[in-house]
């Protein structure tokens, strides 16, 4: 018995030893049999009933035309796409992946992603132009060259949603008075002590809306011009222009958190902000066009509009936003035949008709005017969401100017902009400055761990 | 009349004591009480205040969307083979391991069981990357044996296993050597019959590590039909919808399996805690 158990370790020591598999080799081409397919796998995030148009678009896809097969495949969050890509060998890549609007500043810079407009380059009849996109749009998906590194699948378009009924039994229009933070704050305090409302803004605790409205007020967040001029290599919140501008905005956030007019940050927004805004509690609700559907379900029974972003003080230059929303990527697997299919299923989704639909589905901006034209979005317009007609106006109006920083580490900006944002709502005696350049500091670390890593 | 006095007391006291373990008990299980209440409320009534555990119209839409909508019995079963693989593989070689640990004296014992040790220390997310490169150098992506790779062996088994084994009187080793019993024999015959508390202990103590791993299925798998439960719950979320109906049927549904496990095993696991805590 011991002389067996002992070879049985001998054996399983030597087998562990040596069982490295197959060595890496080339991608296994798609092209075994004739007959079958090109796998085109889609790394994605989307989940859940998100995910249920995806699917209705890649079984169409697949059914009309006997070359590419598209596969969804859910890859946890989009920071979990990320990583999984990074870690991932060549010949084990997908052939595409969605990832985030404000991460293109990192796929432009990754070895795993292929600029799609490679692809346009070479493909004089497609249907994907990026001159037809909306502005902000095709901006939000370029590299500083102006060369297209993915394509837009949605806008999610950030915003305030009003009650109009709050603003009209308190004798406000919304539509010229929350043009900055400080004009935010004055609307609260009225509706707040003339009774109108309980409270008067809450704001989606993800802080992507941030760097959003330093873009709209026209300030970088990092050095190069927000990496659109030249790589970035600093943060500079502490720097002026920006300086100013997140006093104004972290300095009136606090006043206005100090004062009571504000759900507290980081209430959760499907559990309670939606379900008390729909309730009238408050007139202001901080978030985006993917929230009108759930809004609409709580039970709002009042006149709803969609208004752009507040910018941080009257020195604010733009009057839109920048792109939000996720976008496809095309992957250098080594598979050039499952790229093309990639290739081929965006232009597929970029459709009119598709984008629409994808839009109608998901309560998502549609990237096209042809797309907003389509008969059925109008419909959709008319009847089930004309709080959308500004947020459309306000994207179709926005120059290229507007953009998110070119900057590798959206994720980390995301996450230091939250910190910010929680230690000054939090702590009414937290000196601004200081906040200020804590988030400098942290962001520049991590921009300075990202450019040693490559 | 003192010894009825006295009866009266001890059953006041007993029922007291009843009463605030069931209240502790209650408080303890109510998160799986919300869960199990709310999963079976139409959606627009989940996110009403003032909360309400009971509803006039309950439902099972919410169940039937996720048993419909995603293959969660298939991720259930994939979890529970990942785990058998897994805690078979960890009981064989930790008790093998501790045995040697524990009854023999060689060259580097002290060394390789600080050396076994200190692999505890090491966050599994160090090693998370680099594991996945060796499991898609090795071509094992995507299969049941990937999936359990890095659990097929842990610190924390030996540890226990060890532990357990130290509490074995010499005396019985030295009996059965006296008797002509091999020393495989006695670890097949005596020492491991005795610690079945302790294997049961451990083994529903990896079940619940291992049922509940998310990152390293998602990074080892790409294919529904290797996927596990917990990527089958994180696809009930999404960053712009959460859908509080189907995402806690399908906590529910994830739960129910090790509920079930461990009303069944809470004797072992208590058996297992003590196992070792006194000697002689």
């Amino acid at each position: 018995m011991k002389k067996f158990v002992v070879l049985l370790m001998v054996l399983v020591m030597g087998f562990s030893v040596f069982a490295n598999g197959k060595t890496e080799t080339a991608p296994a081409a798609a092209t075994a049999a004739p007959a079958e397919k090109v796998q085109v796998n889609w790394w994605t995030h989307w989940s859940g009933s998100m995910a249920d148009p995806l699917k209705e678009f890649i079984a169409e896809f697949n059914a009309m035309q006997d070359k590419y097969q598209v596969n969804y495949v859910y890859q946890g969050t989009s920071l979990d796409v990320i990583g999984k890509l990074q870690s991932t060998q060549k010949n084990e890549l997908p052939a595409m992946f969605t990832g985030a609007t404000e991460c293109v500043g990192y796929f432009a810079d990754a070895d795993f992603v292929i600029p799609i407009q490679e692809f346009i380059d070479k493909d004089p009849d497609t249907n994907l132009d990026p001159d037809k996109l909306f502005s902000i749009s095709r901006t939000g998906y370029c590299d500083r060259t102006g060369k297209m590194i993915g394509y837009p699948a949605c806008n999610s378009f950030p915003g305030i949603y009003v009650n109009l009924d709050m603003f009209e039994a308190a004798g406000i229009d919304p539509y010229t008075s929350l043009d900055t933070i400080e004009d935010i704050y004055d609307v609260c305090k009225k509706m707040v002590d003339g009774g109108y409302a309980k409270t008067g803004i809450g704001f989606h605790s993800d802080a992507y809306w941030i760097a959003m409205v330093l873009s709209t007020q026209g300030v970088p967040a990092f050095d190069g011009n927000d990496g659109w001029t030249s790589e970035v290599t600093k943060c500079v919140y502490n720097e002026e222009p920006t300086k100013s501008a997140l006093e104004s905005l972290l300095g009136t956030l606090q006043k206005l958190y100090k004062e009571g007019y504000g759900i507290p940050y980081g209430t959760d927004i499907n559990v309670e902000l939606i379900p008390r805004f729909a309730a009238g509690e408050f007139p202001i609700l901080q978030c985006t066009t993917g929230f009108y559907n759930k809004i609409m379900l709580a039970g709002a029974k009042f006149k709803i509009d969609l208004l752009p972003l507040f910018g941080c003080n009257d020195d604010r230059v733009h009057e839109g936003v920048p792109a939000g929303g996720c976008g496809s990527f095309i992957v250098d697997n080594g598979n050039p035949e499952a790229q093309q299919g990639a290739y081929e299923f965006i232009k597929y989704m970029a459709q009119p008709e598709n984008n629409a639909r994808f839009a109608m589905a998901t309560g998502y901006l549609p990237q096209t005017q042809a797309a907003v034209d389509t008969p059925k979005y109008q419909d959709y317009l008319n009847n089930t969401f004309p709080a959308a007609r500004n947020a459309l106006k306000t994207q179709a109006e926005g120059d290229g100017s507007i953009r998110n920083p070119l900057a590798p580490i959206a994720n980390e900006h995301k996450e230091a902009n939250a910190i910010l944002i929680t230690t000054i709502t939090n702590d009414p005696n937290y000196n601004v400055d200081k906040a200020i350049d804590e988030a400098t500091v942290r962001l520049t670390e991590a921009v300075e761990l990202f450019n040693l890593s490559k | 009349m003192i010894m009825n006095k006295n009866r009266t007391k001890k059953i006041a006291k007993r029922t007291i004591s009843y009463v605030l373990k069931l209240a502790l008990g209650i408080i303890f299980i109510m998160p799986l009480i919300f869960a199990v209440c709310y999963s079976i409320k139409p959606e627009s009534l989940i996110t009403v205040t003032p909360p309400n555990f009971f509803t006039k119209t309950p439902t099972l839409e919410h169940f039937k969307w996720v048993l419909v909508n995603l293959p969660f019995l298939n991720y259930i079963k994939n979890s529970f083979i990942v785990c058998i693989i897994s805690i078979v593989c960890q009981v064989v070689f930790a008790s093998l391991a501790a045995y040697a640990f524990a009854f023999f004296d060689f060259k580097g014992k002290g060394f390789f069981f600080t050396f076994a040790i200190t692999a505890m220390m090491i966050p599994a997310d160090i090693v998370i990357i680099i594991n996945y490169a060796t499991i898609q150098k090795w071509g094992l992506v995507n299969t049941y044996l990937g999936l359990a790779f890095p659990t097929l062996i842990s610190g924390t088994s030996v540890f226990m296993m060890r532990q357990y084994y130290l509490t074995i009187p010499k005396s019985i080793k030295d009996a059965a050597v006296i008797d002509g019993c091999s020393d495989m024999r006695f670890l097949f015959k005596i020492a491991i019959p005795l610690s079945v508390p302790t294997i049961a202990s451990l083994s529903l103590y990896l079940f619940v590590i291992i049922y509940n791993l998310f990152l390293w299925p998602l990074l080892v798998t790409n294919t529904e039909t290797r996927r596990t439960v917990q990527i089958g719950m994180s696809m009930l979320v999404t960053s712009e919808r959460i859908e509080y109906g189907p995402l806690l049927a399908g906590a529910v549904c994830c739960i129910l399996p090790v509920v079930l496990v461990f009303l069944f095993g809470q004797d072992y696991i208590v058996k297992g805690m003590v196992a070792g805590a006194v000697k002689g």
